[in-house]
């Protein structure tokens, strides 16, 4: 007979470990048969699966006791290899569990407050550590990052897009000091017919070398697919996680036709699993050459790309790519800026050099305030530990007395607060993961989703581990050691009852009380400021009304309009809509107030001056626009006209400028500019200003008027634009109602994100919302965490000082006298956490003013308000149980001895 | 009969299981037997806390067989119902047709509404 499987090992040592040595021999040999059994029946695999959980569901404390009632009748066979101490180490670890656990059982309100408060600590911590990993941590895929590098311009920031031009000078001027040269642009695309856009990349040059990634079916692109328009059909690589979405991973597909911007390209190429793109959480679905970028070869809109060759430093190419940005200055007026160039190594960047510095800031205050938060919840449960060990320190003295050794006990209550530990741990990895799941889903004001891997990593399911661990050894450990030290004697006499006795307990639990209402002092400062910061954002104006507005984006350049049909179909689509009901204007827009998104495209300069070097032009945000734009909106138009109909012809550009830019250009807004000339950067160089726009806020509340040029969409036709529609009704109904109007008029045209202007302008509050929501929220809950704490003091003061209430009493001493004897001693305390927290406050305060929008880290308001409220909460907290104090019974009270 | 001597419902079929199994009885043909003809997945602690619970009770008992090569080497635990076990079974027979007797029509499924 051919030899059995062989169970998995391990599970069967845990089998034999949980067993009694009785019933090794009889259940191991019967869950051995039925492995084998399993096997043949449907593979290995399936077959060790279950019977580890044969090993997990096993239930060694049932089996046990029923053989204890069989008094011995069952004699183990054989000899077993594992150990009999060993057996019996095992069985005193379930009995010690088991007893932590029933103990727990008998207080349940205690386990679920301790367990609760662990469960938020741990939560919020792994929740930050997840997502902090997930993106500062997270593996972006590309071969040895330290060899490659991204390359910017530097301009108003040090990182500026980069042009066609200056990829060429990179690629073709070194010979030797780079091996791979790349340029990019993040574009979205719609795939199929369908109204889904995935996130694309367009490359030119060798990207899958610079990153190191070449496709792992397939070919990577050749040269000549990114610069000849006419090469033929077009082609594609598919990330990994894309082939398995759309085409559940058929090999077959390199080489058949798929539909981008309904244009047919050809799938070349599969890319290995783990590589989405460079930006972390952006999550690239499909890589096309930038045929594109070669046709305006001097626009600013790529980011550029090299791997070093070997040998070379990150000195080196610095050096290289300076001495590029000097050829590219050679020549060049001496009025512009001249070029110059930020290298950053790819193992630097997460997202993009930009956002990690904005980000980090906000990563940085997420943590301080998670850690504050588990610092509370562990404070909270070392206080309910030693509420509880001094609840039972009379059982234990009682148990000492009797025999008990002080090891059995110590070990006991460490179990105990393990359990709760691990059951805290366990509540806190499901809430961050829920957490998560739900900030991840929340609206972003981003064309594509975030993509980010906050899947259980070993990482972070060890760090709550730790956390959970050392925080329950760590409570555990002090009123456990506290307990075990009680004097058998003076304990059994109930030192309770005497006059002086239970000050020093008293402190420490104090002590404890006034961290936390220090603690909640500074969280709650924290989310007043946020709070104060968004009121004052939202009654900022913004310089244009969302309300009654609905939006929705059409996009005919993603269905191959030509640009005649795509005028034509935005005259019907202005039209079609006028006709909905309800709706009374309508025009289009390349983009509303609060948007992120950018267009500085046309640079405007003044003829009558002297251009300064370097200055030359006024880059100015652009917005494409039709006629009733601003009447849509409610954007006022201060001087001369909105645009007409006329303005769609040849000659000048019309231009409208917006109060900032008019500043910007003559020094002072108020300017009467309508009817003068401007150089325009473009389309001939002929300007003529038509009228002044009030200046919006443009991308974010906080920001100063900046300048903005609106020009006729009419004249400059766009291959998406948003269609606006001021009503009456819910402007939500009337989106829908464009969506379907539109895709009435033309089914295949791609329409998405139907929204009402409030909901887009509305995004610009997240970041004041989120921060506002967390900290205030995590603030709350200290504040309640510190008035449970609080109320648990006073009413063990009240216990303690029983007796002596009762000699105040029978001596004379009035129910008020009493009630605020009690609170004196809580409220003394709150006090001092109160002081505590409010310097500490006064410092986080100076450190949240980068985040904060028209209040000051000092606000008064909120720092009067906090301490005074929590003062109320306390007050109450402490004033429940004192109450119970002045009904003490002095004749029972003296009789408790 | 005593409270305690009561037999539930999981005794019962393991019961006739080993009945059934006569020398082959053991921790898993029992339960093979129970999934096979009562239909019911019975964990393995389950299965061998309710034989111990029978042994105990007095309605089987049972012997350590020689190790076999098959199960890893381990030696299998046989049972075999005793003669208190039989009389238990039949009583309950008896208490389950004495239940039934005369509800043959009562329970035929069509009727209730024919009525």
């Amino acid at each position: 007979m051919a030899a059995d499987p062989r169970p998995p090992r391990s599970a069967s040592a845990l089998i034999r470990l949980l067993l009694p040595l009785e019933l090794e021999q009889a259940i191991l040999g019967d869950l051995s048969e039925e492995y084998a059994e399993r096997v043949k029946e449907s593979g290995r695999r399936r077959a060790a699966a279950w019977f580890w959980l044969q090993a997990i569901t096993l239930r060694p404390l049932r089996l046990r006791r029923a053989l204890r009632a069989l008094n011995g009748a069952w004699h183990p066979g054989g000899r077993s290899p594992i150990h009999t101490s060993l057996r019996h180490l095992m069985e005193a670890l379930v009995q010690t569990m088991r007893h932590a656990t029933r103990r727990l059982l008998k207080t349940p309100g205690f386990t679920a407050i301790a367990v609760l408060s662990l469960g938020l600590g741990i939560g919020a911590n792994t929740a930050a550590f997840t997502l902090v990993s997930a993106i500062f941590l997270g593996d972006d895929g590309i071969a040895e990052p330290e060899r490659a590098a991204q390359v910017y311009r530097a301009f108003d920031s040090p990182y500026w897009s980069i042009s066609w031009n200056d990829y060429r000078a990179m690629r073709d001027d070194l010979g030797g000091v780079f091996t791979h040269t790349t340029a990019h642009r993040l574009r979205t695309m719609r795939v199929g017919d369908s109204d889904e856009v995935i996130p694309a990349l367009l490359v030119s040059g060798d990207y899958f070398g610079v990153m190191g990634v070449p496709p792992r079916v397939g070919r990577p692109f050749v040269p000549g697919e990114d610069t000849d328009v006419d090469a033929g059909p077009e082609v594609v690589i598919l990330s990994h996680g894309f082939w398995m979405r759309r085409f559940a991973g058929d090999p077959g597909v390199v080489g058949r036709e798929i539909r981008l911007n309904a244009r047919p390209v050809t799938v070349v190429g599969i890319l290995p699993p783990g590589f989405e793109g460079a930006a972390i959480g952006i999550g690239v679905d499909v890589f096309v050459p930038d045929a594109g970028a070669v046709a305006s070869p001097g626009s600013d809109n790529l980011i550029g790309g090299v791997r070093l060759a070997d040998g070379v430093s990150m000195e080196q190419a610095r050096a290289a790519l300076a001495a590029v940005a000097a050829s590219l200055n050679e020549g060049r007026p001496e009025s512009l800026r001249p070029i110059a160039f930020t290298v950053v190594p790819e193992s630097e960047v997460a997202v993009h050099p930009g956002i990690d510095e904005a980000v980090l800031p906000m990563a940085a205050l997420l943590f301080a305030v998670v850690v504050l938060v588990l610092l509370i919840a562990c404070t909270n449960l070392a206080s309910f530990l030693l509420t509880r060990a001094a609840d039972r320190k009379k059982e234990f003295a009682v148990r000492i007395a009797m025999g008990a050794g002080r090891g059995r006990i110590v070990s006991q209550l460490l179990t105990e607060s393990m359990v709760l530990g691990v059951l805290g741990g366990v509540l806190g990895v499901g809430l961050a993961y829920g957490g998560l799941t739900l900030l991840l889903s929340m609206p972003l004001p981003l064309p594509v989703g975030l993509r980010l891997d906050i899947a259980p990593d070993l990482r972070v399911l060890l760090f709550t581990l730790g956390v959970s661990l050392l925080a329950g050894v760590a409570f555990g450990s002090a009123p456990a050691l506290q307990a075990s030290r009680a004097e058998v004697a003076p304990t059994l006499r109930d030192e309770a009852g005497s006059v002086t006795g239970g000050r020093r307990k008293l402190s420490l639990r104090g002590t404890l009380v006034m961290a936390q209402v220090a603690m909640s002092v500074v969280l709650l400062v924290g989310g007043g400021l946020f709070l104060r910061s968004l009121g004052r954002a939202a009654n900022v104006d913004a310089g244009f009304n969302p309300d009654d507005v609905a939006v929705v984006t059409v996009d005919p350049g993603t269905t191959a309009y030509e640009e005649e049909e795509g005028r034509r179909l935005y005259r019907d689509l202005l039209e079609r809509t006028r006709q909905i009901p309800g709706v009374t204007t309508v025009a289009l827009g390349t983009r509303i107030p609060l948007q992120v998104g950018i267009g500085r495209g046309f640079g405007l300069r003044r003829p009558d001056v002297e251009p300064v070097p370097g200055r030359e032009f006024l880059f100015p945000q652009v917005a494409f626009v039709s006629p009733d734009y601003f009447e849509a909106l409610d954007i006022e138009v201060l001087r001369g006209r909105a645009f007409t109909d006329a303005d769609d012809g040849a000659g000048s550009v019309p231009l409208i400028l917006t109060e900032a830019a008019v500043a910007a250009l003559w020094g002072d807004p108020r300017e009467d500019v309508v009817g003068r000339s401007l150089v325009v950067s473009r389309a001939d160089g002929a300007g003529r200003v038509v009228g002044v726009a009030r200046s919006t806020k443009i991308v974010s509340l906080g920001e100063d008027p900046e300048p903005m040029l609106y020009l006729p969409i009419g004249r400059f036709h766009q291959g998406a634009a948003l269609l606006i529609a001021e009503g009456s009704g819910p402007p939500s109904a009337r989106a829908a109602a464009m969506r379907a109007a539109a895709k009435e008029l033309a089914p295949d045209l791609y329409v998405h994100s139907a929204m009402t202007a409030e909901a887009s302008a509305g995004a610009a509050l997240l970041l004041p919302r989120l921060g506002a929501g967390v900290l205030a929220g995590f603030g709350a809950l200290a504040m309640l965490m510190a008035a449970i704490g609080l109320y648990g003091v006073v009413s063990y003061t009240v216990a303690q000082r029983r007796r002596e209430v009762g000699i105040r009493l029978s001596l004379g001493a009035t129910a008020e006298e009493v009630v605020r004897m009690m609170m004196a001693s809580g409220m003394g305390v709150v006090g001092l956490g109160l002081l505590v927290g409010l310097v500490a406050a006064a410092a986080a305060g100076r450190l949240l003013e980068r985040f904060l929008f028209g209040v000051s880290g000092m606000d008064p308001v909120t720092f009067l308000l906090v301490p005074v409220f929590l003062l109320a909460v306390a007050f109450v907290a402490a004033w429940i149980p004192a109450r119970r104090a002045s009904r003490v019974q002095p004749s029972e009270a003296l009789r408790a001895e | 009969m005593g409270r305690e001597q009561h037999l539930g419902d999981l005794e019962q079929l393991v019961l006739l299981a080993v009945v059934r199994l006569g020398k082959d009885a053991y921790g898993a043909s029992v339960r093979r037997e129970l999934r096979s003809r009562a239909g019911r997945s019975v964990a393995v602690s389950t299965v061998y806390v309710t034989l111990m619970r029978l042994e105990e009770k007095g309605l089987v008992r049972s012997g350590l067989g020689a190790p076999t090569a098959v199960r890893g080497g381990k030696a299998k635990r046989h049972f075999r119902v005793t003669e208190a076990g039989v009389e238990r079974l039949q009583e309950e027979r008896a208490v389950l047709r004495r239940m039934w007797d005369g509800l043959d029509d009562a329970l035929r499924p069509a009727d209730a509404h024919g009525r």
